[in-house]
């Protein structure tokens, strides 16, 4: 009789816990820093986007002023405008296959070392930045803060930019061009990857 | 005894108003918090203290005094005009959006502006950041301490903001090129954020 005065307590202690429970907030993407989080990793986790971003601040490097700060400007700017067509839902056709081709060609120019005129570098790197930004653009109206969201992605866009000219230093040095041109290698090579991956031709 | 005391006291608890907050001058608080967690507010904030960076000391000094006051000035025509029924007062968000890209592309091009053009972009904005700080709920003093806290936090961000950008730009080579980096970021999180809420509302 006791244990069950007992068992009766502990449930209506439970019950009273139940009616008091608050939002347990285990996933912090909610609100402006949910969303900025959420913005920010977007380009990180995405391998395919990653490496276009360092490309794009490796060659500026390479390309030396003013290319080194017009590209990684540029950039942001085309992805904006890429992100209003993944907002506003106008297709783009074979997006992913875009990105990948971004990485493979940008990859290709820092392996080369390729220096085209200056508008042309801006023409090309504004030109896949549509595709990344549209990649982002169709996630944003899903985003926990869009503002944020967006504020956190242009950051990360930004400091993987950062992240490539600060390894393009090393083109001050010799042996640190090479090295440079290898990471532009290595950046095609991951491009050909992505690129047979999205086209289907390897799973 | 010494217990008999301390459970005495604890039947007589008061409230600690340990914060200001909670008392008066709370809505002092509330004013200087409200642009500094609004995105909207800051970013172009952000920009026009880079900006300010980028020409020459004097436009600095006028940024910090004249902004902050217009901004005072809009955040108290705001709130009283607001209290007298005005109600449409979208076309400010709209409004203080474009500084997101007017601030932001600025500071990208980073050439020298005319003096009246960059006193009149700052005044113009100024106000409208004022007016989008709005507070209806608030009159006499309460309003007054909410108004003074929108404006000094103004002035902080962009006192802060215009001298480290300009001794940025003045002391390193890289200076210049970070601050068109982060005036181009902020340009393109103003497309995108103009876009999403014309184009599609709901999530914005």
């Amino acid at each position: 009789m006791t244990k069950q005065i007992e068992s009766n307590r502990y449930a209506l202690a439970a019950l009273g816990l139940l009616l008091v429970a608050g939002p347990a907030m285990a996933h912090s993407e909610v609100g402006v820093a949910g969303g900025l989080i959420s913005g920010f990793l977007h380009p990180i986790f995405g391998l395919d986007h990653l490496v276009a971003m360092v490309a794009v601040g490796l060659w500026g490097a390479q390309l030396q002023s003013p290319a080194i700060w017009l590209l990684p400007i540029t950039f942001p700017i085309a992805m904006a405008v890429g992100g209003l067509l993944g907002v506003a839902g106008v297709p783009i056709p074979s997006i992913e296959v875009g990105i990948a081709i971004s990485a493979l060609v940008l990859g290709i120019m820092v392996l080369l070392s390729a220096r085209p005129p200056l508008w042309v570098a801006a023409l090309l790197v504004g030109f896949f930045a549509i595709f990344h930004g549209h990649a982002h653009g169709t996630e944003l109206p899903e985003a926990a803060n869009p503002l944020a969201y967006g504020v956190g992605f242009v950051v990360s866009t930004g400091l993987l930019h950062l992240a490539g000219i600060l390894l393009g230093v090393l083109t001050a040095y010799p042996a640190g061009k090479q090295a440079v041109r290898g990471m532009g290698g290595v950046i095609a090579a991951l491009g050909v990857y992505f690129s047979a991956a999205s086209l289907g031709l390897i799973s | 005894m010494k217990y008999c005391l301390a459970f005495l006291i604890l039947l007589l608890p008061q409230a600690a108003s340990a914060h200001l907050v909670s008392t008066r001058f709370g809505d002092f608080y509330a004013g200087m918090l409200h642009p500094a967690i609004t995105l909207d507010h800051l970013l172009p904030w952000l920009a026009l203290g880079l900006l300010a960076g980028t020409q020459q000391a004097r436009f600095g000094r006028w940024t910090s005094t004249v902004f902050p006051l217009a901004v005072l000035l809009g955040a108290f025509l705001g709130s009283t005009l607001l209290g007298v029924g005005v109600e449409d007062w979208s076309w400010v968000g709209w409004f203080n959006l474009s500084s997101f890209i007017v601030f932001g592309v600025l500071a990208v091009l980073a050439r020298p502006i005319s003096a009246l053009l960059y006193l009149i972009v700052m005044v113009v904005f100024g106000l409208s950041h004022g007016l989008g700080n709005s507070a209806t709920d608030l009159a006499g003093n309460d309003l007054i301490l909410y108004v003074l806290g929108v404006s000094l936090t103004s002035y902080l961000a962009i006192t802060l903001l215009a001298a480290a950008s300009h001794a940025i730009i003045q002391q390193q080579r890289w200076g210049l090129t970070a601050v068109r980096a982060i005036g181009s970021w902020i340009t393109a999180v103003g497309v995108l954020y103009i876009g999403l809420i014309s184009l599609s509302p709901v999530a914005a």
